[in-house]
């Protein structure tokens, strides 16, 4: 994840906006259609974060599964944030894939989860490729693992790879890959970097039943070949440098059993024939590297050769000796090996694979290809899009157990909020909490509210955010607000909540009064919410449902009023990057249309320096005294909840707040709403 | 030097005027040799004196790795 601290909310008194649905996003999106908006320059990452197709987050499930996403580099790693609590929460992540090898034939491949160590390993129950649960798959059940490695561990030893299986490997230019397919169509061997490579060949036998007397046979006049970099045609020059006269009269073979020596025929089906082995080495050992000059000087060049074999035919009796084969012969698989060092697992301290440091990767081994026809010489390397299920999610300081010292997975947004704070270096579990640029003594009590009331956070951070905007736009799905008060941030519940850390259904006392006296003349302000934010509509919220035993998908709720009529207007909301609870997806928009409903108006006014502890989101009321000309006198009382406080240098401290009606036994009308009203969910 | 077959199937015109077929190329005593179809070594009244055709066990970079080594095989 890559962030920005730019644009933050700061400064004494200052307050954060509270986020409305409605009027401020109608205007922005009607801005949009005047206006064209400038394309996004030399910010790619961004773009890639902004496409929809490369979101990490399942949204809908093609029967025959999505091609796998692959992450380039630049890309954003994720940030999972999840611990599944009874049944609700946890993720479903469709990670990229970052590099996929094939170790002796069997697929490795590796992808970014996240960024910080995901407590849980995911199993193979668990992790689907496209619509196929992995434990399902044919053959041997694949096998994952799991990656991590501290920041400091890396910095200690930068050429540590994290990656230990021994099959893949953190340098790029080391790999175990499958190249080309040998077959009756034709195919082409590209030439490859045997001067900067220490290198390996083995070659798989594909199709089905008995190939033991079966090779694939190509005459010399089938056979071309071309400097990969000028594109010279050096055929007659290799023919030339051997010593063949006449190339249609010579055959090139492949699977040849064994590939030098006294024929015996052909190779079985599933048959490995490895070039180190062949040599009297084992697997995972390599070749020395050899210039191009002599690796290619047959060919006339000192670059690599590309090679190309058309119109071959299938030779069932090789061995004239026996039988026929009777199977069919699909073709020869090729796996390379390349590592600029001899023994990749352990390539010395010439290299740095810091960049790998504090992101946690997932390893899987075994055969997730898309289905292929051997008998064809069909050999797919290509996937469907994993889909893993993450129980538990980053380690992180658990501020909401008390605990900051300690870490684990955690649900709470504001332990999510600390950690994010945290990896820009403006919170750290070790800081005196006065010295925290962040209020921390009420953390375990708003942790506490949360659960109580449902609002855990399950999600998958992807994109380049600014932490302020992202902390201050997620606060109120979990009925919180992020302020900035007395020179530094704080969470704030929305609504007033119990002793016992539950939405208070009972009667408030206003924490301050103001009247005539302490209202500056002239400074009152009364501004009226405009009728179409008054009007009847229903709220549609996204959010993601998470069950074990399938992939989550995005899911929609409805909720409006029980005396509203189902034609109303629909307003979106958007909870998917934190919610996976219908309960929670509830809650929220029962919370907006109270609201809605029952807070008309919004204020302004000055008064006196205030010195007290007064501050956001507490409740006021506000006692005027009416008088006009033809005698009404009467006095007006309502409350209102504080939305900002500024203090300015001549003595004076600016409150703007909005309507927080209560009812005549002095009980908020919004919260009664939120926990009593009749809501109709769909 | 059976081990060191690299081709099958060659079809060899001999000094004693007979056209062998099945015959391999293999290396003995660091030269390019024939064996015929019971593995034998032509040499001698039956050295190989045309070679007409046939099949490399290998591809064509592992030839060219056997031909550094030994020289052309001028068939």
């Amino acid at each position: 994840m890559t962030f920005s601290a730019s644009g933050s909310k700061s400064g004494r008194g200052r307050i954060s906006n509270e986020v409305r649905v409605g009027d401020d996003f109608s205007q922005k999106a009607h801005e949009k259609k005047v206006h064209q908006e400038p394309s996004k320059l030399v910010n790619i990452a961004q773009r890639s974060d902004d496409a929809v197709e490369k979101s990490k987050k399942p949204r809908a499930i093609k029967i025959e599964g999505e091609e796998q996403k692959t992450a380039a580099a630049g890309d954003t790693v994720p940030i999972v944030f999840c611990k599944r609590d009874g049944n609700v929460g946890g993720v479903w992540l469709q990670p990229p894939l970052s590099k996929q090898g094939s170790y002796n034939f069997v697929g490795i491949f590796l992808y970014p989860l996240s960024q910080g160590e995901i407590t849980s390993t995911p199993v193979t129950t668990n992790t689907y490729v496209g619509p196929d649960q992995i434990q399902a798959r044919s053959g041997t059940v694949p096998t994952i693992n799991k990656y991590y490695s501290t920041a400091a561990a890396m910095a200690s030893s930068p050429s540590s790879c994290p990656i230990t299986s021994g099959k893949i490997f953190c340098d790029y230019n080391s790999n175990y890959f499958i190249a080309e397919t040998v077959k009756t169509s034709g195919f082409v061997l590209y030439g490859r970097d045997f001067a900067s490579s220490h290198t390996d060949n083995a070659f798989l036998t594909i199709g089905s039943g008995d190939t033991t007397n079966s090779v694939f046979e190509f005459t010399g006049d089938n056979y071309q070949a071309w400097d990969s970099v000028t594109g010279t045609d050096v055929t007659a020059t290799f023919f030339s440098s051997i010593g063949v006269s006449d190339p249609s009269s010579y055959i090139f073979t492949f699977n040849r059993n064994p590939r030098q020596g006294t024929l015996i025929g052909g190779r079985a089906i599933g048959t490995i024939d490895r070039g180190i082995v062949l040599a009297g080495g084992v697997l995972g050992q390599l070749f020395a590297k050899q210039s191009h000059a002599v690796a290619y000087g047959e060919w006339g060049t000192t670059n690599p050769v590309n090679e190309k074999f058309t119109n071959g035919t299938v030779n069932n009796q090789k061995n004239t000796s026996n039988p026929a084969s009777t199977g069919t012969l699909g073709g020869e698989v090729a796996e390379y090996a390349a590592s600029p060092v001899s023994d990749p697992t352990n390539p010395g301290s010439g290299f740095d694979f810091t960049d790998y440091a504090d992101i946690t990767f997932l390893e899987i081994q075994g055969n997730i290809y898309d289905e292929s026809n051997h008998d064809q010489g069909e050999y797919k390397v290509s996937t469907r899009q994993l889909s893993v299920y993450i129980d538990e999610g980053i380690k992180v300081p658990l501020y909401s157990a008390g605990t900051p010292g300690t870490t684990g997975a955690s649900n709470q947004f504001v332990d999510l909020a600390m950690y994010l704070f945290s990896i820009i270096k403006r919170s750290d579990a070790t800081t005196a909490a006065v010295a925290s640029p962040i209020d921390t003594s009420n953390l375990q009590t708003l942790a506490t509210f949360n659960s109580n009331i449902g609002a855990l956070f399950n999600g998958i951070i992807e994109q380049s955010v600014n932490i302020i905007d992202f902390v201050s736009t997620m606060a109120p799905f979990f009925l919180l607000q992020f302020v900035s008060e007395n020179g530094r941030y704080a969470f704030r519940p929305l609504l007033p909540i119990t002793a016992g850390n539950q939405i208070d259904g009972t009667a408030l006392t206003a924490s301050a009064t103001f009247t005539e006296a302490n209202i500056l003349p002239g400074s009152y302000q009364k501004q009226y919410d405009s009728a179409d934010s008054r009007r009847d509509i229903q709220i549609s919220v996204a959010f993601r449902e998470v069950k074990k035993e399938r992939v989550g998908l995005q899911k929609t709720r409805t909720v409006r009023f029980s005396t509203v009529s189902n034609d109303v207007p629909v307003e979106q909301i958007d909870m998917t990057d934190c919610c996976t609870s219908e309960a929670h997806a509830d809650l929220y928009v029962k919370y907006l249309l109270a609201k809605r409903k029952h807070s008309t108006h919004s204020i302004s006014f000055e008064t006196p320096l205030l010195t007290t502890s007064l501050t956001v989101n507490d409740v006021i009321k506000i006692q005027r005294q009416r008088k006009n000309s033809v005698g009404d006198d009467r006095t007006e009382i309502e409350h209102y909840q504080i939305t900002s406080m500024r203090h300015q240098t001549e003595g004076v401290t600016v409150i703007s707040a909005i309507h927080f009606p209560l009812d005549a036994s002095n009980i908020s009308e919004i919260s009664n709403e939120v926990l009593s009203g009749s809501f109709t969910v769909i | 030097m059976n081990d060191d077959i690299f081709g099958d199937d060659f079809r060899l015109v001999c000094a004693d005027g007979v056209t062998r077929e099945g015959c391999s190329i293999t290396i003995s005593d660091g030269a390019y040799a024939y064996l015929d179809n019971q593995g034998q070594l032509l040499s001698g009244d039956r050295a190989v004196t045309q070679v007409l055709g046939g099949s490399f066990a290998v591809t064509p970079r592992e030839l060219a790795t056997i031909v550094r080594e030994y020289g052309p095989l001028n068939i």
